[in-house]
């Protein structure tokens, strides 16, 4: 009877951390570490939970504690990699990702991951052939794929298809969207971009990532900034400038000085306001709240 | 060129970590506007190869760079020596179009690199205080050599 009820809770745990529920998991693993404490396996999921939630420290020890009930280095490490990757231990980062990849040398994920520890350090030729090494292994890995998205030096043609490819991998349908909304972001298509990250956020609304990309979505789409928005659209602000500049230029050697002084009022009005409107929508949020 | 082998070698071992840095890549606007084409190009060559841009490219924004300020002090010279009749303000109105030129083209080399960084890193350094110094410097250079042309 206890094994197909610790089975079922193992399922369970596996449910709950496929959805993001990670300190749902994190409890449930407890229950099942109090019949079996020395589970290095248990362990090792209490580690990866405190790893996505981003509690570095716990998920540290409790993956020092996997290995020492015996659980497998190399998954261990794999993780361990990830961890010192987020806290900017660099070197310890590589060994751990250069020790699994000796043992597993046709892991394509730790390929990605050793991939992107290489770009963080500004090693951006090795990271490349990293990538193409990891995709060469498995074309379908999302994390080769992701990275391959977002950081490689490609056409828009390119883009497309590797964001295609990237689309049919495994990795989560909020990883998918955020990745969407990130590709929008480029091509200034921000209605959109929001819209997807929003359908990320809806999907997993426990990330704090997602809730501080939303609230910056919200204060830079507020209706009062919509002027600079068009400015963006148009080229920026040296594109007005040189429009402003322009038409005041233009209108005085036409000969229309009142034309002119109303054109130069205009742009004046229109440098007074791009410079404070930012600062003025934030005050006036802090008052609403 | 790093071969097959050299791929899985420690590359971090000696600490040879170098992240690319970067300025708010918008924020030279104000550079090339307040401070001219010396203060514009310095500030963004030194931010291209924060980025770790290729060397042409570095080279290319020096040359772009140099261009602007020869034909501005060409412009005040052609000026001064009356060669040619328009108000000195416009002669400034124009260098001013020249050098938010400028920045657009450096925004252009620039762009593509500064994205990859941002989603690398998120952070940027403080441009405020090299700027101020350096638009202060450029406007001192400048200073002299329109002196100087307005002297001859």
């Amino acid at each position: 009877m206890e094994e197909i009820a610790l089975r079922d809770q193992d399922s369970l745990i596996s449910h709950y951390m496929g959805m993001g529920r990670y300190q749902q998991a994190i409890n449930l693993i407890y229950e099942s570490l109090a019949v079996n404490p020395e589970e290095g396996y248990l362990h090792y999921r209490l580690g990866l939970c405190h790893y996505y939630l981003d509690q570095l420290e716990e998920a540290e020890l409790q993956l020092a504690n996997a290995l020492s009930f015996g659980f497998d280095r190399e998954i261990i490490m794999e993780v361990q990699g990830h961890l010192c990757v987020e806290a900017g231990r660099w070197q310890e980062a590589e060994e751990a990702y250069l020790e699994v990849l000796r043992e597993n040398p046709n892991d394509a994920s730790v390929h990605a991951a050793y991939a992107y520890l290489m770009m963080k350090t500004g090693h951006q030729k090795k990271a490349d052939q990293l990538l193409a090494a990891a995709l060469r292994l498995d074309p379908d890995n999302a994390q080769a794929l992701r990275y391959r998205f977002m950081f490689a030096d490609k056409t828009r043609e390119e883009k497309v298809e590797v964001l295609e490819r990237y689309m049919h991998s495994t990795d989560s349908d909020t990883a998918k969207l955020i990745q969407l909304g990130l590709d929008c972001l480029y091509t200034n298509r921000y209605s959109r971009a929001r819209e997807h990250f929003r359908q990320a956020y809806l999907l997993d609304p426990t990330n704090q990532n997602l809730l501080e990309v939303m609230k910056s979505f919200d204060r830079d789409f507020h209706p009062l900034l919509a002027p600079l928005r068009v400015v963006g659209l148009i080229g920026g602000p040296g594109v007005m400038w040189v429009i402003g500049i322009g038409s005041i230029m233009g209108t005085r050697a036409m000969g229309w000085d009142k034309a002119s002084l109303i054109v130069g009022g205009i742009y004046l009005l229109f440098v007074i306001y791009s410079w404070s409107a930012l600062g003025i929508v934030s005050l006036v949020d802090k008052f609403r709240r | 060129m790093v071969n097959d082998q050299g791929l899985y070698q420690a590359s971090l071992s000696e600490g040879k970590v170098s992240p690319t840095r970067s300025y708010q890549l918008g924020s030279l606007f104000y550079v090339a506007f307040f401070g001219g084409v010396i203060a514009l190009t310095v500030l963004a060559v030194k931010n291209a190869k924060s980025l770790q841009l290729n060397n042409n490219v570095v080279r290319l924004m020096i040359i772009l760079g140099a261009l602007v300020l020869v034909g501005k002090i060409i412009f005040y010279y052609a000026f001064f020596q009356d060669m040619i009749h328009i108000e000195q303000r416009y002669i400034r109105y124009l260098a001013r179009a020249a050098e938010i030129a400028l920045f657009g083209g450096f925004y252009y080399l620039m762009k593509d690199a500064f994205q990859r960084h941002m989603l690398l890193h998120g952070e940027t350094d403080k441009l405020l205080k090299e700027g101020i110094i350096w638009c202060l410097v450029s406007a001192l250079v400048e200073g002299i050599i329109i002196f100087t042309l307005a002297a001859l």
